[in-house]
């Protein structure tokens, strides 16, 4: 039962952010989609690259004190 | 979208089939058990999803998988970083030392006294690499002294710009410079264009200029001789008839023959409007002919029993206001005429038209005389 709700529960998470929806779960957190434009990116040798566009997802914690 | 806690209840139990209170409660204890493994120091990791791990900052955080974020960005597959500046530190010297060599090349050709002293120079350039790449400013510098020497950049600006940047940016003022070569000598050549496109531009406001006031010049010099004729036969006519010859001697051949006019003419200065124009004019006006024919612009108009044609300036409803107009444009000297017409649309206009001619050539021609007013706003018409 209870590896089928984790199964479940990862499906589902993966499913909604997979859709860029944002998921909550009380007393855990936040799943967000984030996209991130491309840009460029200059490292210390001197090196500068283009970073292609991305989706990323940001996990923001539940502030324990407000529950 | 947002997957708020009910929702997310009820999509779980539809999707593993469990009542929604059984799925609450196992998500509690889930989220239990990933708190509890957290604060232990031990990370939860979920496959195919991530990792849960408390950071330094006591902080919960999740750490997608490889798959979850290779999935989401499906999107964007296949784009990798694009490198769009090198690192300057290993071609670099692969580059400076095939600048040294094509320096050795050149140098035979451009500076033939000095071949001895140069080719030996490129040598200890690099042996001295290894040891210079210390101190980067002074080696850069020098090396670079010699490469301007030999290679004879094409703009002086950049020499300027290199010399200034070593000393601040050592080794990348020399990384430029392959690109900037050809960066360089392109905005030159566009810099010359725009420079000739501005000098062209400035040669023909000046030119327009010049012609312009030639234009003027002139225009102004034939209008005040044209008038002075002109006062000069009005004044002595009004006054004595005896001055006219003198004033006509001086003036233009055209008004010469106008000597039959002088003496009706009136103190106004114009010619009264009904008597014919002065003859010289007379000969190009098609329609400049006396009262008493049956068809021109001007006079009294007459009865014609052919139907005639007429320069229509109004075509309105009102007959009172038809007559009054045409009143004004006898006044004005005009020949003019009424004629009501039953238009399709509009009902009984009657039309004001000026002068009475055999063909609308005639009519149109005469119509080129009138004033602009009259001129751009009339159509020939019949009366029959």
């Amino acid at each position: 039962m209870d590896k089928k709700l984790v199964r479940a529960l990862k499906e589902v998470i993966r499913e909604e952010i997979i859709k860029k929806n944002t998921v909550e779960i009380e007393g855990l957190g936040r799943f967000e989609v984030i996209h991130q434009k491309q840009h460029q990116k200059k490292l210390a040798d001197g090196q500068v690259l283009m970073m292609p566009p991305r989706d990323n997802v940001i996990f923001t914690p539940e502030d324990p004190e407000t529950r | 979208m947002k997957v708020d806690q009910q929702k997310l209840t009820e999509i779980l139990a539809n999707k593993s089939g469990l009542e929604p209170e059984s799925v609450k409660n196992q998500l509690d204890e889930l989220v239990a058990r990933i708190k509890s493994a957290a604060e232990k120091g031990k990370a939860l990791e979920i496959k195919g999803f991530g990792m849960f791990y408390f950071r330094e900052n006591s902080e919960l955080t999740f750490d997608p998988s490889d798959d979850l974020q290779t999935e989401i960005n499906y999107k964007y597959a296949g784009m990798e970083p694009v490198e769009i500046k090198k690192p300057f530190e290993a071609p670099e010297k692969s580059v400076r030392e095939k600048e040294s060599d094509s320096a050795e090349d050149q140098i035979p050709d451009q500076i033939s006294g000095l071949n001895a002293d140069e080719s030996s120079s490129p040598e200890p350039e690099k042996t001295e690499w290894p040891v210079e790449s210390e101190n980067e400013k002074t080696g850069s510098t020098e090396s670079r002294d010699k490469n301007k020497d030999s290679e004879q950049i094409k703009s002086g600006l950049k020499n300027r710009d290199d010399s200034g940047m070593s000393k601040k940016h050592g080794n990348r003022a020399i990384r430029n410079r392959g690109p900037k070569k050809r960066e360089n000598s392109v905005t030159i050549v566009m810099t010359a264009i725009v420079v000739i496109l501005a000098v062209i531009s400035v040669l023909i406001l000046v030119l327009d200029r010049e012609f312009m006031g030639n234009i003027f010049n002139s225009g102004r010099v034939q209008e005040v001789t044209q008038m002075n004729p002109e006062q000069e036969e009005t004044d002595p006519a009004a006054d004595e008839d005896a001055s006219v010859p003198g004033a006509e001697e001086t003036s233009d051949s055209l008004l010469a023959d106008s000597d039959a006019d002088t003496e009706t003419e009136t103190a106004a200065g114009w010619p009264d409007r009904e008597q014919p124009l002065p003859p010289a004019i007379e000969e190009v006006d098609l329609s400049g002919q006396p009262a008493n024919e049956p068809y021109g612009l001007y006079g009294t108009a007459g009865t014609v029993e052919d139907p005639y044609y007429s320069i229509i300036l109004h075509s309105i409803r009102g007959e009172d206001r038809a007559e009054e107009i045409r009143e004004e444009l006898q006044n004005e000297g005009y020949r003019t005429v009424i004629t009501s017409v039953n238009h399709e649309e509009m009902g009984l206009m009657w039309r004001v038209g000026l002068g009475q001619f055999e063909s609308i050539p005639d009519a149109q021609n005469a119509a080129a005389d009138l004033p602009k007013t009259y001129r751009d706003n009339n159509f020939i018409g019949i009366v029959r």
